[in-house]
């Protein structure tokens, strides 16, 4: 009896290894998983953490899994989602489903590693994962600033527009302030991203990110060139910096005016009248080899003290003498004459209007006739009157 | 002057001039005339404003335009002009001779000049009275119908247009006293200053055409120097009527557009912009026309002077 009861025992722990033993080979050879890439990581406290994790099944049939988040530290949070929605079953064919393991740190949780275990049973089969989480509040909470482009190229009429991201990555809420390092004529102007009021200061909950806009624009007599231009948010406790590069391309302008604005002169036919004509370079680039020229009436003479000027700079100007000549039998008013300015690359040219007058000679001869027509009266008077 | 009597004879003829009936008649001719032509202007221009480009200017065109029915203002003044001088002075002299009353006029102790000074500086206050108020009541008139004031520049074109008339009209006195000197009957002066006016008006015209055409015949082959030529003659010649002098003079002076009166080639107006020319440009334009009025004015009352000082009048 004593023998048959140690052969029964004997046979129930053989029959248990051998049980053990089969699972274990049916494990090894066939059977559910569940794992993750990054199985520890290092999080804040109050972060949101999602995993993705491959369920596995390799039975060779199609199963329906029960998952379960058999431990979570106190005060914790946790889902598993899939398709959107929260879970406890998939159903895992022959390849590997992916679900997604939600993790809620609260706030308050303390520095230290903690540990989710997810388990997934089917049958007899069932795995577990041991998710670690090690909190480092001083880890990686620096905020973040990001723009979308870092150069950006145009005009010096262009207004360049970045967008900006910051992130805050601190527990509290930040406000940051807002500013660009330009040179003197630049407007940096910030915006929401929707919205079109300008900000100088924004105001970011904890673990928020903000869109906004930074519209640069240069002067407008800026040269061609290459521009960096550092952007900062500054809070209370931190300074996120970045910085990004504007590319001005030379445009070509030139504009032709009289030194006064005035665009008329008057003048007495045949008689010179010297105007100072101003050369304005409204663009970017220097301009080179500037031909001055004109349009005047039949028989009317312009004079330019000098016919070309070699250079102008960008958002400088050239002043040169023009003497304009009426043709001597130009009738009195209103004539045109046309100041034309040409370089390679642009044209430009200023209508003058010449107000053409009558001598006054003629006027004071025709005094001269009455006084002397006045005298011969008079004497006359003198001769025949008082008889 | 109070010494010689001439401010008693001024007076005296002045208030002649203003009893008589004639100045009625002669005031009433122009005040109708001059009154129907602005009512048929200024009709026109309330139509047309707003309408035309040529906005501006509004105030000088009551006096330049016509509705095609009744003359314009200035070429009223133009016609009627030498019709005031001769009903002022045809008879001035002649009329006082006949009458006996000149000789009587003489036995007075008044010096003698006194009485023609005074007879032609009545006749040109009584001609400017009559223009001046004339003038303001049509331009007072003009704007009540269209509204639009005139400008300072219109001002001073209306005014130095009224002062133009005056000497075109007193030239006219001075030429029908000159006659009515030289004539011993009024109707003979009278028929004179008709005469030259008609002859002036219209005949100057004609013979200067004829003549012209003589020395520089207008035909198919006539080259453009020719032609020019012909034309020159004729503006020049007829500058000798004191009416065309008078018409260029208010064309220029009411018309700010006028930048020339002679003859414009192309080249001269390569470059020219249409614009009103100020004031005193317009009157540099004119002001050989406007001396040579005056001075015509001077000359013809200088003869009349010299002739009347020399005649015997005991007669």
């Amino acid at each position: 009896m004593k023998k048959e009861l140690i052969y029964t025992k004997l046979f129930s722990l053989v029959f248990i290894l051998m049980f053990i033993f089969l699972t274990m080979e049916v494990s090894a050879a066939g059977g559910i998983s569940i794992y993750t890439t990054y199985p520890s990581i290092v999080i804040k406290p109050g972060e949101n953490i999602e995993t993705t994790v491959t369920v596995s099944n390799s039975t060779g049939v199609g199963r329906e899994i029960e998952l379960k988040i058999l431990s979570l530290p106190e005060n914790w949070e946790a889902y598993l989602e899939g398709g959107g929605r929260i879970i406890d079953r998939v159903y895992v064919s022959k390849d590997d489903t992916d679900i997604y393991l939600n993790v809620k740190v609260p706030k308050e949780a303390e520095e230290g590693t903690y540990n989710v275990v997810l388990g997934a049973t089917s049958g007899g089969y069932s795995d577990r994962l041991n998710m670690r989480y090690i909190i480092k509040p001083d880890a990686e909470n620096k905020g973040e600033i990001e723009t979308n482009y870092k150069e950006l190229k145009g005009s010096s009429s262009t207004s360049f527009k970045y967008e900006l991201q910051i992130k805050n990555n601190k527990n509290d809420a930040q406000t940051y302030s807002l500013g660009a390092d330009v040179g003197r004529g630049w407007q940096v102007k910030f915006t929401e991203k929707y919205d079109s009021k300008e900000i100088a200061s924004i105001p970011i909950e904890s673990n928020r990110t903000a869109n906004l806009v930074v519209e640069i624009t240069p002067p407008a007599t800026i040269t061609a060139g290459e521009y960096i231009i550092p952007i900062a948010a500054v809070s209370n406790s931190e300074t996120l910096s970045t910085e990004v590069k504007v590319i001005i391309t030379g445009t070509y302008g030139m504009k032709v005016t009289t030194v006064t604005g005035r665009l008329n002169a008057e003048t007495t036919a045949g008689k010179g009248e010297t105007i100072d004509i101003l050369i304005q370079n409204t663009g970017s680039a220097e301009l080179r080899n500037i031909k001055l020229s004109s349009w005047q009436p039949t028989g009317w003479n312009v004079e330019f003290e000098k016919d070309s000027i070699d250079a102008i700079g960008a958002g400088e100007s050239a002043t040169v003498k023009a003497t304009i000549t009426p043709d001597e039998k130009a009738l009195v008013g209103d004539y045109v004459v046309e100041i034309s300015a040409r370089a390679p690359e642009v044209t430009s040219s200023a209508e003058i209007r010449m107000m053409v007058k009558t001598s006054t000679l003629w006027g004071l001869a025709a005094i001269a006739v009455i006084a002397a027509l006045g005298f011969g009266l008079y004497k006359i008077f003198k001769t025949y009157g008082r008889r | 002057m109070n010494k010689s009597g001439l401010w008693i004879l001024y007076k005296k003829e002045l208030a002649d001039h203003l009893h008589s009936k004639r100045f009625f008649i002669v005031l009433f001719i122009i005040a109708i005339t001059g009154f129907s032509s602005i009512f048929a202007a200024g009709k026109g221009i309330v139509e047309a404003i707003g309408k035309q480009e040529s906005d501006t200017f509004v105030f000088l065109r009551l006096f330049t335009a016509s509705d095609g029915s009744i003359p314009s203002f200035i070429s009223f003044m133009s016609f009627l002009g030498p019709f005031v001088g001769l009903a002022l002075g045809f008879d001035s002299i002649n009329g006082e001779r006949n009458r006996g009353t000149l000789s009587r006029l003489m036995a007075q102790p008044i010096a003698r000049d006194s009485i023609i000074n005074g007879k032609f500086l009545a006749g040109v206050t009584i001609i400017a009275l009559m223009v001046f108020v004339l003038g303001v009541a049509i331009g007072a008139l003009g704007i009540i119908m269209t509204g639009v004031p005139p400008t300072v520049d219109e001002l001073f074109r209306i005014f130095t247009y009224l002062v133009l008339t005056i000497f075109y009209m007193s030239f006219w006195l001075a030429l029908s006293q000159l006659f009515s000197i030289l004539f011993k009957q009024t109707a003979t002066s009278a028929l004179a200053v008709i005469a030259v006016w008609l002859f002036l008006a219209i005949f100057l015209g004609l013979l200067i055409n004829v003549l012209a055409d003589f020395l520089y015949p207008l035909n198919s082959t006539s080259t453009l120097d020719i032609a020019l030529k012909n034309s020159k003659m004729k503006l020049y010649l007829n500058r000798i009527s004191p009416t065309t002098l008078y018409d260029e003079t208010t064309i220029t002076l009411l018309n700010p557009g006028v930048r020339s009166l002679g003859f414009v080639s192309q080249e001269q107006l390569i470059g020219a912009i249409p614009s009103a020319l100020p004031f005193l440009q317009s009157l540099m334009i004119i002001w050989p026309h406007f001396v040579s009025l005056i001075a015509i004015n001077m000359i013809c009352f200088t003869i009349s002077y010299i002739y009347f000082m020399k005649q015997e009048i005991r007669a």
